[in-house]
């Protein structure tokens, strides 16, 4: 049931990518390219999504093992703290980047790297303290 | 947190997959509980309780200096 309806929407996503290329192609708006970004991104996303469902629907062993992972409690606390611990990660490279960038006398580059970190961090904090108190 | 688990699932002549199956979860999970590396859930700890027809204190050991929040 999850498969047919995965299916279906992996073919509408290709149907669609290829109905943006087509106006890209066609030379709809401004910059094409723009649409083909968009076109193609969707018409990957599908490709691969119908290509995991056809490989699912084919090993029954696999999508077993697939199912069970998807529920298995230990396999979503190891993912919760990975995701943690890779946000926590990325800020420090990403602040030790912009420190590089900013030395390196790209001070306009580095201060809006360094303003974007900064509102992906206070943003991190508001989103924090509501979900705390949600869950 | 120790359990008997191991103990418990090889007296009963149970593989880990057999048991991972009746439980939802996978091998690597039991695995993971057997060598003390991860501490289950309480519907997990019930459900193996009740899969083994015993009780919950009957697996898992808690021991008061090993708690790790102290």
């Amino acid at each position: 049931m999850k498969g047919n309806k995965l299916f279906i929407v992996s073919i509408a996503e290709i149907l669609l990518g290829i109905a943006i290329n087509a106006l890209a192609f066609a030379g709809v708006g401004a910059d094409p390219s723009v649409l083909t970004g968009i076109g193609s991104g969707i018409l990957a996303v599908g490709a691969v999504q119908l290509l995991r469902v056809v490989r699912l629907e084919r090993d029954p062993e696999l999508r077993k093992r697939v199912e069970t992972a998807s529920k298995d409690e230990r396999y979503a606390f190891i993912s919760m703290k990975a995701k943690e611990a890779a946000f926590a990660i990325y800020l420090i490279i990403a602040a030790v980047l912009c420190m590089v960038w900013l030395l390196l006398g790209y001070r306009e580059e580095g201060n809006l790297a360094a303003m974007s970190i900064c509102l992906l961090v206070v943003l991190y904090g508001i989103l924090f303290r509501i979900l705390a108190k949600k869950y | 947190m120790k359990n008997r688990l191991e103990e418990i699932r090889k007296q009963r002549g149970i593989r880990q997959e057999e048991l991972a199956e009746a439980m939802g979860v996978s091998r690597q999970t039991i695995s993971s509980l057997e060598n003390g590396r991860y501490n289950p859930s309480v519907i997990l700890a019930i459900k193996l309780a009740r899969y083994f027809e015993t009780k919950v204190e009957d697996i898992f050991i808690y021991e008061e200096a090993q708690d790790e929040r102290k």
